[in-house]
């Protein structure tokens, strides 16, 4: 049935349908709060724009630059030339040169003309530092600068020779000048002991050269260039070679020859080296005896006495009882006891600790071990077999965990009296070490005189953990023997060790084992573990994980008050997930009027004009939250953006999320080029979304954790403040110094040495 | 100081803080502008015109100022260009400019196909890139033809992947016989266009092919009879044919990995402690894979050197640890 027009209850249905839709449009459009200012200006098409002749000139020129139609571009470059400057906007001219030079294949020429074309005055900012990274990308031009950063180095460090002793001098007077100068310059000497044949700077140097070779083979300088790699990569060699060989020399010092071995021969890698050869011979001999010195068999007797059929017995009841665990007998046991001292003792006592141990007397056990490793090795193959299950720290946990903590205590004592020296004098370690201990004796000495002083304040400063490898071996003697004879000890020590280092988790896991610990004592430990589990979350950048970590707090610790917290935390944060964070400031949005204007974001200006009364954006800004979804963050009633804002959630067109997703990208960049301090982080998953935003691609948010960003637009001013550090013009600090080890005061120029290139970590 | 001489001073101090406040004025202008339709456009095709002739085959893509793949960056700046000045560029006149640059751009991030379509859409709305836009949409063409031949690169974690190429479906024949069509098509393709930068582009091309087809003996060195030889000298192959690529240190170091697998491989399944552990054998695996991996370590400047120092230190530790009398290096 066709209901006619005249009819009024479809008209009624049908209005009451439109107004319950309005009535739901609206009721979405604010999601979080009833009232809102207007938050978006409306899209509005621009009025006709037709290209002016200087727009049409430049897609001519742009076109033959493409294809490169050499009299078409001139001819294009001569139209724009031609046309009057009040015609055609300021930077036309040198953009179209720009093209023209783009076309100039040879890359030294076009660096060439785009010096040129930087030198005109009031180029657009833009344009000269894009031209101004092409003309410094020149990799001779950079390897002249890093083989002058080798020179500035060295310059550097006698300069500062010189002027520390002279400032010092100066100021606390000339009598101990000739000592100061004395021991500045046997440091200057000693520090040349640093240095190898190939700095790093000269390594970025070379590969820089290669490069050039690579790209131009027939350039004109190519011979000389090629002589220059030719005497840089010697150097390489060698440098790498000592480095070998040094690493080699230590390995063969401190008992390791196999890696010794290993170093020699990385070091032939790099070409014949008679040291090396010589070392590696040297190591395989060693590796050979010591091979051979495991490899030794006991020798057998001439003929079998009464002592070799009791060995039978023995070892027949030794199989016997090898799969089944149990004991030997006592009649065996007994014997075995009798022959301690006998021509077999060794053999006996060894059998013997081994059946003390399987009858649970372990430390008597390890005392048994312990006397016959006491013996001469030469005399008994046995006391080897003793000594090693006794130094094994997986056989022996326990000794190796008391030697360690013995160890280590007098590795803390000694860094308590001589700081930074505790192992020796180290900032020339290829010199002899008497002499290293010769030039850095003052500074020994002061570290010891000063030692009360850092008892006493440097108790505050966290020091190194010493206690870590004591704990791992203490861990792992509760792990072999759960039910040992020294686990309460151990505990008690792993417990006040975790305590002392913040762990309170671990702490708490220990004291599982405690039967004395005090309840209020466990109660308020259980407290601080799952407020350190909480800790680990707020670190935690990851949804899922910070989820889980907090999931993790909230069933281990449900009886404390961050547990529950934490329980309560975990719903706030799914309710509050959104699947993007990209957030502008406010302080953006006015810094780059851009973004926030007609051709952007089409932001209500109101929001943005500092005015409170007619609605205004916190400092927060917006959010783009995932999918077209704008989230608004406004001044609460209160006006101040130090209270938490009022959220409205706003979805866009497509088009302007487009439209908001370019401008925001070209105009950071921009910025970024612009002003180097400017940065615009690296970040993947905003980069992705922005992608996909500008093809109207965002439709359905993408909600897996790993894909959000939380990258936020910046102003300068919230980054670095009203006023930016710069650094200083001079290429020297002015340094004003103290001296504990003379008590001289001085005052002097410190010259910086050229900073690192941040590749520099490739080219070590 | 006569009156004549304070009255120049203060003429030339007035002068001076004009040109001082003028220039600051100028410049804080020129930060504030920004490009119209035109110059935006200028400026990418200025950048991307500059590095279409660069020999992206042995030498790495250049970047851009923002420090990210010159094309790619390329592409992106054209469609942002496109959303910001939509209403200018409404009229078309750099439509052709536009599309071309795209497919110049595309065709180095692989997209040949979208390229060939872009160039045509150039043909067709400017005259003068015309030609030149056919010629390249033909090799592009080419390009999107010889790269479906064959074997396709496996995404690991594509949910729902294609059906398996096993050897018990295809079997190593087949793969060279197809691999080899590709490179034939691609090869008669370089032939054509040995003086354009179409050039590096194939050749890069090709490396792929012959990659992909030793990737393919590589993950099923274990269905193939003398499997684990074949792999090696597939992987060697690729090494020695691309020794000029700027992916040769990567190949070399694919080569030692394989090594590197191999040697843990055969100590798993014949551990040192056992009787049938072979010494002479487990070497075999060891020299190649520390002299390959200590050749990728002697490049300075390049990433692959952190990774195959790491790794060799990674792996030396590995031979450290199997047992002492059944191994020394």
């Amino acid at each position: 049935m066709i209901d006619s027009p005249s009819n009024p209850k479809p008209i009624l249905s049908t209005l009451l349908g439109v107004f319950i839709a309005a009535c739901l449009l609206l009721g979405c459009s604010h999601t979080r709060t009833g009232v809102a200012p207007k938050l978006l200006m409306p899209m509005q098409r621009q009025p006709a724009w037709l290209p002016l002749p200087v727009d049409q000139a430049a897609a001519r020129l742009a076109a033959s630059a493409l294809v490169t139609n050499r009299p078409d571009l001139d001819k294009a470059e001569a139209e724009i030339d031609a046309i009057p400057k009040e015609d055609k906007p300021e930077d036309m001219d040198a953009l179209a040169q720009d093209v023209v030079n783009a076309t100039l294949d040879d890359p030294r020429a076009y660096r060439k003309a785009s010096a040129s074309l930087t030198r005109g005055f009031g180029t657009d900012p833009g344009l000269e530092a894009r031209l101004d990274q092409v003309v410094d990308n020149d990799p001779l031009a950079l390897a002249k600068r890093r083989n002058l950063d080798t020179w500035e180095h060295l310059w550097a460090r006698t300069f500062n020779a010189a002027s520390k002793p002279i400032g010092q001098a100066i100021f606390s007077g000339f009598t101990l000048a000739p000592m100061t100068i004395a021991t500045s310059t046997a440091h200057y000497l000693a520090s040349f002991s640093n240095d190898e044949p190939l700095s790093t700077t000269d390594r970025q140097a070379l590969v820089l050269h290669r490069e050039y070779l690579a790209r131009h083979p027939d350039a004109p300088d190519a011979d000389k260039i090629q002589a220059k790699v030719d005497k840089a990569e010697k150097k390489l060699t060698r440098t790498m070679q000592r480095r070998r060989l040094r690493a080699a020399e230590k390995a063969l010092d401190s008992g390791n020859p196999k890696i010794a071995v290993l170093e020699a021969k990385r070091a032939l890698f790099w070409g014949p080296h008679e040291d090396a050869e010589t070392l590696r011979q040297i190591a395989q001999e060693d590796v050979t005896q010591i091979r051979a010195l495991h490899q030794a068999s006991l020798g057998a007797p001439g003929e079998l006495t009464r002592a070799d059929r009791q060995d039978h017995a023995l070892a027949v009841e030794l199989l016997n009882t090898s799969s089944t665990g149990d004991g030997l007998s006592d009649e065996m046991l007994g014997v075995l006891w009798e022959n301690r001292d006998g021509p077999e003792g060794d053999d006996a006592l060894f059998i013997f600790a081994i059946a003390q141990k399987e009858s649970g007397f372990e430390e008597e056990s390890w005392r048994t071990l312990e006397h016959l490793a006491q013996r001469d090795p030469m005399e008994s193959t046995m006391v080897r077999h003793a000594r090693h299950l006794i130094d094994d720290p997986w056989q022996n946990p326990y000794t190796a965990y008391r030697r360690m903590k013995a160890r280590k205590t007098a590795d803390q004592i000694r860094w308590r009296l001589f700081a930074d020296y505790a192992d020796g004098p180290k900032r020339y370690p290829n010199l002899p070490e008497p002499l290293g201990f010769a030039l850095e004796g003052p500074g020994i000495a002061t570290a010891f005189i000063t030692s009360p002083m850092r008892m006493v304040f440097g108790r505050w400063k966290k020091g190194p953990d010493f206690n870590g490898p004591t704990a791992v071996l203490a861990y792992r003697y509760l792990d072999r023997y759960p039910n040992g004879q020294h686990n309460r000890e151990v505990i008690e020590w792993l417990f006040a060790y975790e305590q002392e280092r913040g762990n309170q988790v671990a702490a708490l896991r220990l004291a599982d084992f405690m039967e004395e610990l005090d309840p209020d004592d466990r109660a308020a430990l259980a407290e601080a573990a799952s407020a350190q589990v909480m800790a680990a979350a707020d670190r935690t950048h990851r949804f899922d994980r910070r989820n889980q970590t907090l999931r993790h707090a909230a069933t281990e610790y449900p009886d404390t008050e961050t547990g529950t917290l934490a329980g309560k935390r975990i719903r706030w944060e799914i309710e509050d997930y959104s699947a993007q964070q990209i957030r502008v400031t406010r302080s953006f949005l006015v810094e780059n009027p851009r973004v926030a204007g007609p051709n952007g974001l089409g932001i209500n200006p109101s929001l943005v004009d500092g005015e409170l009364t007619n609605g205004e954006l916190h400092a927060m800004g917006i959010t783009l939250v995932g999918g077209r979804v704008l989230r608004f963050h406004l001044l609460a009633e209160s006006g101040k953006d130090t209270e938490l804002p009022e959220d409205v959630d706003q979805a866009i067109s497509t088009e302007r999320l487009a439209q908001l997703a370019s401008v925001l990208d070209e105009t950071s960049r921009r910025n970024q080029l612009i002003d180097p301090d400017d940065t615009l982080e690296h970040d993947a998953d905003r980069d992705r979304f922005l992608e996909r935003a500008r093809l109207g691609l965002v439709q359905r948010p993408d909600k897996r954790p790993t894909a959000q960003s939380t990258y936020v637009y910046q102003s300068m001013r919230e980054r670095y403040g009203v006023v930016r550090g710069r650094e200083s013009i001079l290429p020297f600090d002015l340094v004003f110094s103290g001296n504990l080890q003379d008590l001289q005061l001085g005052a002097y120029p410190k010259w910086r040495a050229p900073k690192a290139t941040p590749d520099a970590f490739l080219y070590r | 100081m006569s009156p004549a001489c304070l009255r120049a001073g203060v003429v030339w101090l007035t002068l001076a803080l004009t040109g001082v406040l003028g220039c600051a004025t100028h410049q804080q202008k020129k930060l504030e502008a920004h490009y119209g339709p035109s110059e935006s456009i200028l400026e990418v095709v200025a950048t991307l015109r500059r590095h279409v002739p660069d020999d992206t085959y042995r030498f790495p893509p250049a970047t851009d100022f923002t420090g990210r793949n010159v094309y790619l960056s390329a592409l992106l700046r054209l469609e942002s260009i496109e959303r910001i000045h939509a209403d200018a560029l409404r009229t078309g006149y750099m439509s052709g400019v536009i599309a071309f640059s795209k497919g110049r751009a595309l065709e180095r991030i692989r997209g040949y196909d979208v390229a060939a379509m872009q160039y045509r859409e150039a043909a067709r709305l400017d005259e003068e890139l015309a030609a030149e836009a056919l010629r390249s949409a033909k090799v592009c063409d080419g390009l999107a033809e010889a790269r479906q031949i064959g074997l396709q690169p496996v995404d690991p974690l594509d949910p729902d992947p294609e059906p398996l190429l096993l050897p018990a479906v295809i079997d190593a024949d087949w793969v060279v016989t197809v691999m080899d069509q590709r490179t034939a098509l691609l090869s008669y393709l370089l032939e054509e266009n040995r003086d354009n930068h179409y050039e590096a582009v194939i050749r890069e091309e090709i490396e792929r092919g012959e990659e992909i087809r030793a990737s393919w003996f590589e993950q099923h060195r274990y269905d193939l009879p003398n499997g684990q030889v074949r792999s090696i000298s597939e992987l060697q192959r690729v090494v020695s044919r691309n020794a000029a690529s700027k992916e040769y240190l990567r190949h070399m170091l694919r080569l030692a990995e394989l090594y590197d697998i191999l040697a843990h491989e055969y100590v798993e399944a014949v551990p040192p402690v056992s009787l049938d552990f072979d010494p002479a054998r487990f070497q075999d695996l060891v020299d190649p894979a520390v002299h390959l991996y200590e050749s990728v370590a002697s490049n300075d400047g390049s990433t692959e050197k952190l990774e195959a120092s790491r790794r060799l230190e990674a792996f030396l530790a590995f031979t450290l640890v199997v047992d002492r009398d059944r191994f020394t290096f």
